[in-house]
């Protein structure tokens, strides 16, 4: 077992995410500087959100990718610390609930290539240089629905 | 003054303001009472109006007529004479020289609340979030999140920006449509015969342009960088216009000769982009609300204009990442999540733009009829 096993999460107090026709589109809401992987690195993604430790990530990936667990190893983990580094996924706390079942990506998307972020900070770049913005989160105000 | 029928507040200047509560800040009734003591020794210069904005009523009232012009200005389209309906929102604004009745010395916050700095100016919350304040320059306004009544005074209503004077109240406002579930987007709004096309992107994309010149050429305009989503009941996406003003780099300007002679250059600062009042131009093309058809991203500098579909993803991200620069307060998951479901129900094209303008107008009949790629011209 190593520090890199997880499980993990996202980081669900700065990070919003969705999958669209297989692209992840990742934005890291503090600053604006958004991310995007495709096919396995969604995969990747989608297997962690679930609460699954990273080995048996690994093994799913290779399963489904048909290419050897070695392999696949070496690239999550290449993944997996660039996603920490970026704060897009933390550590799970303790006592997280059971890993929940992913569905295997459709066929004909399964060609097995290293996953990679994509990483576009033009508007975090240029939010940096402005003083932090507060964010609609920040005013929250519950005590009245409109309407 | 408009009028509202039963149920409504009914009046004009000199009536009370809205009713205030015992956890109001001390500041906020010192305003209340400043803007009431205001109407009673001015009562005949008070212009008071009825709007709908996102379909709900709203009530203006400004008090100094420099200030009345500079703010009813921009929400001419979404006038109405009659509103059947209470207001859900009132506003309240003075201008404390035309008046003189001070409001900025009583408007000091506590050390409770929090602040941030936003749009050159001073964002202020209260604990709960209830009142949101934003002082500029010399001018403060407190949004009362629970009793929806905005009240605000300026030193001087002929000294305002480029910014207040095209788009007033807009940070004020973000946070009231928010509450009602309507989020801003960055993004030009503008429709053929109801059919409202999306045009999110970053300042210098063509949003400006595009939206002017396909007013030009016959089609309905709701804005040019900053509209209200929101998904309705039946799961319709409805953007609706916020300002029927334009602003463009007067370089540009002179692409439009007809309305070259319409812009508005007395803003406080001159360095700023000239303003058209469209409502004033073509009153006959600017919409309140629309159904959202399109998502059209913005491309400029091609050889010829060209049409061609664009990927979802590309579609969210320029959405995404052009809103969380530009929208203060700045837009939260929810928001996201709304833009996700957009570009997932929604078909997003690419618009590649020649150098002639009057291909617009054909490209956009194009795509809200779900044309296929092609070359327009």
């Amino acid at each position: 077992m190593t520090e890199l096993d997880g499980p993990f999460t996202p980081n669900r107090e700065d990070v919003a995410a969705k999958v669209i026709d297989g692209e992840l589109i990742i934005i890291r809401l503090s600053d604006g500087t958004y991310y995007s992987m495709d096919n396995v690195g969604t995969c990747v993604w989608e297997l962690i959100e679930a609460g699954r430790h990273l080995p048996d990530v690994v093994r799913t990936i290779a399963t489904w990718y048909a290419t050897p667990v070695e392999r696949v190893e070496g690239d999550v983990a290449t993944l997996v610390r660039e996603l920490l580094a970026e704060r897009l996924i933390v550590g799970a706390p303790a006592g997280n609930s059971a890993p929940s079942e992913v569905a295997a990506p459709p066929a004909g998307s399964l060609a097995y290539a290293a996953p990679h972020v994509n990483i576009y900070r033009d508007m975090g770049n240029l939010l940096a240089l402005d003083p932090p913005t507060p964010g609609i989160d920040d005013l929250l105000f519950r005590a009245r629905k409109a309407d | 003054m408009g009028a509202w029928g039963e149920g409504g507040a009914g009046g004009a200047a000199g009536e009370q303001p809205a009713q205030s509560t015992d956890a109001e800040p001390t500041r906020v009734q010192r305003m209340r009472s400043a803007f009431l003591e205001a109407l009673q020794r001015h009562p005949h210069s008070v212009r008071d109006e009825l709007y709908v904005f996102a379909g709900r009523p709203v009530r203006l009232r400004v008090l100094g007529a420099a200030l009345a012009t500079r703010t009813h200005r921009a929400f001419a389209h979404l006038r109405r004479a009659h509103i059947a309906a209470k207001p859900l929102l009132t506003i309240d604004l003075w201008d404390e020289t035309e008046a003189a009745v001070p409001g900025l010395p009583g408007a000091e916050t506590t050390d409770l609340d929090r602040h941030w700095i936003a749009c050159d100016g001073m964002l202020t919350a209260s604990p709960d979030g209830r009142y949101v304040s934003f002082r500029y320059q010399d001018s403060v306004i407190t949004l009362d999140r629970q009793t929806q009544h905005m009240i605000g005074c300026r030193r001087n209503g002929a000294q305002l920006s480029g910014g207040e004077y095209s788009k007033p109240l807009l940070l004020m406002l973000s946070i009231w449509y928010h509450d009602l579930g309507v989020q801003l987007l960055h993004t030009g709004l503008i429709a053929h015969d109801g059919a409202g096309v999306l045009l999110p992107g970053e300042s210098g994309t063509g949003k400006s342009t595009t939206s002017l010149a396909g007013l030009a050429q016959g089609l309905e305009f709701l804005g040019d960088d900053f509209i209200g989503l929101e998904r309705a009941p039946t799961g319709a996406f409805v953007g609706h216009s916020l300002f029927s003003t334009a602003c463009i780099v007067r370089e540009n300007l002179a692409r439009f000769p007809e309305l070259r002679p319409l812009a508005v250059e007395d803003t406080f600062a001159a360095d700023e982009k000239p303003i058209l009042f469209l409502a004033e131009v073509h009153p006959e093309r600017i919409r309140a609300s629309v159904p959202i058809r399109a998502v059209v991203l913005l491309g400029i500098g091609h050889e010829s204009t060209q049409i061609r579909p664009a990927r979802r993803a590309e579609a969210l991200r320029h959405f995404a990442a052009s809103t969380l620069h530009t929208v203060v307060p700045r837009p939260g998951r929810e928001a996201l999540r709304m833009i996700g479901e957009l570009v997932e129900n929604i078909p997003a094209w690419w618009l590649l733009l020649g150098p002639d303008l009057r291909d617009i107008r054909p490209s956009i009949e194009r795509i809200v009829s779900g044309a296929s790629g092609a070359h327009v011209s």
